[in-house]
């Protein structure tokens, strides 16, 4: 009798447990990330053997963010690389250096190129590797910007000082960017 | 008993959760990916719907009746969790493995059209499952149902249903002094989201069973297969495709094919609880509460 009782407690143990951690199973899945892409385009051309040109992007014109705008919880970044889409003249070498902005001038990351050849980037973009502080600042950023409601806007600075290569020069690039946003069900 | 019946809804909800969340994320990916992207959960799925068919081996000759709800909980294996894409556009470099339905992250690729992004998953390693079932029985066979009327999904129009069957047979009648009971099962399972999805899962089990007064022990093979047919309209959230807005039909199936069982069940009055253990390519704890006589 007193084994019938053990049992019988047990097999109710075992479907209070299966019950309830299915509770908790459903508790993680109020959320799922949907990865954005972004893509910045630079274009310069001209005699002059230092380029500098800039432009302004917004995570939240994106399709993708608007998409789910009203269920996103949380914004971080992914990933970036920057990416060579054309040049000239073939044999041009340089020092590139990519920074980023804030909407108040303060930068969020940077990244310098020294002596490197355009064409190395076409095919395989170089990827940027943050580092912690960098990160936090970014990430920082985009959860302020998320909640304040407003634009998630930022700036683009790509400069190019030419070393070798002969005049005229142009060249063509991108800043690509991957952001994750956490959205609730 | 309020909770239990509340658990159970949340259970069945989740399906409904995993149906929604699915289309939003498939809707990304292209054939080739999606299949292995979807792969676990056509798997999970499979696993669930074909369990929980038997708890004895025991069929009654003259005439039997059962009404219970069966509730399960599928592990994930660690490999199902990821995959490596097959579909990424030339020049990418597939260099790391992103989420499977169940896994976390989606991975991003670099490449010379800009970021190819991956959904990321539900991130979880252990599903739950849950539904009702009802059998009657004479003359040495079983006829079991499992059915849930069609669930609206929201304002999509879609609706989720569930229809089962199951036939069995005792074998150890034709088997004086047999000191065992033994029985062959055949299952029938087919749950759909109208216009998303059709899951369709068969199997086939031979089971034995030995009681010891109020405590049956029993254990069991099955045979057993899942497919899933989806329909969706890709969305790439890319940019890079040509097949954008395209209609795409994937049929997938299932890794399960195989698995072995062993549980027990305890009888008090017509109340029968019982719990069982399969091993295969994802391994199921099933518990369930039967009213029966």
């Amino acid at each position: 009798m007193k084994k019938n009782k053990l049992l019988l407690n047990g097999f109710l143990l075992l479907a209070v447990l299966i019950f309830s951690s299915a509770c908790d199973v459903l508790d993680t899945i109020k959320t799922f990330p949907v990865n954005i892409p972004m893509s910045v385009t630079f274009s310069t051309s001209g005699s002059n053997s230092s380029m500098v040109q800039s432009s302004t992007f917004c995570v939240n014109q994106n399709e993708t963010y608007l998409q789910y705008k009203d269920d996103i919880s949380e914004l971080t970044y992914v990933e970036a690389a920057i990416r060579t889409i054309s040049y000239s003249p073939s044999d041009v070498r340089g020092d590139i250096v990519l920074k980023v902005y804030d909407p108040l001038g303060n930068v969020l990351f940077k990244e310098v190129l020294e002596d490197v050849s355009p064409g190395d980037y076409m095919n395989t973009p170089y990827v940027i590797t943050l580092n912690t502080d960098e990160f936090n600042t970014l990430n920082s950023y985009l959860q302020q910007a998320l909640e304040s409601g407003g634009d998630i806007c930022m700036t683009a600075e790509f400069s190019m000082n030419i070393t070798q290569g002969s005049a005229p020069y142009s060249f063509e690039g991108a800043l690509d960017i991957a952001f994750e946003a956490k959205t609730t069900l | 008993m309020r909770k239990t019946a509340f658990a159970i809804l949340l259970m069945l909800t989740f399906s409904l959760q995993v149906s929604a969340q699915l289309e939003d994320r498939f809707s990304y990916l292209l054939e080739k990916d999606f299949t292995e992207y979807a792969k676990p959960a056509v798997t999970s799925l499979g696993v669930g719907l074909n369990s929980a068919g038997y708890h004895d081996a025991y069929v009654s000759k003259l005439f039997g009746f059962s009404v219970g709800v069966r509730a399960m909980f599928i592990f994930v294996p660690d490999a199902q969790l990821t995959f490596t894409p097959a579909g990424l556009p030339e020049g990418y470099n597939a260099n790391k493995e992103t989420a499977t339905i169940w896994g976390d992250k989606g991975a991003v690729y670099a490449g010379p059209l800009g970021y190819v992004t991956y959904p990321g998953g539900l991130n979880v390693s252990t599903v739950p499952l849950a539904y009702p079932q009802a059998a009657v029985s004479f003359m040495g066979t079983e006829l079991m149902v499992r059915y849930l009327p069609d669930i609206d999904l929201g304002d999509s129009g879609e609706s989720l249903s569930l229809f089962g069957f199951g036939i069995k047979h005792s074998i150890s009648q034709y088997i004086p002094l047999i000191p065992v009971n033994i029985a062959v099962q055949f299952l029938y399972n087919k749950l759909s989201v109208t216009n998303v999805m059709e899951s369709k899962n068969i199997a086939f089990n031979v089971h034995a069973s030995k009681s010891f007064g109020l405590l049956t022990l029993y254990g069991g093979l099955q045979y057993e297969t899942s497919t899933i047919d989806f329909t969706y309209v890709f969305e790439d959230p890319n940019n890079v495709s040509t097949l954008d807005g395209q209609e795409i039909k994937a049929t997938i199936d299932g890794d399960n094919n195989i698995r072995m069982t062993v549980g027990a069940a305890f009888s008090a009055a017509f109340f029968v609880i019982n719990a069982d253990y399969s091993i295969g390519s994802q391994s199921v704890v099933t518990t369930g509460i039967s009213f029966e006589f």
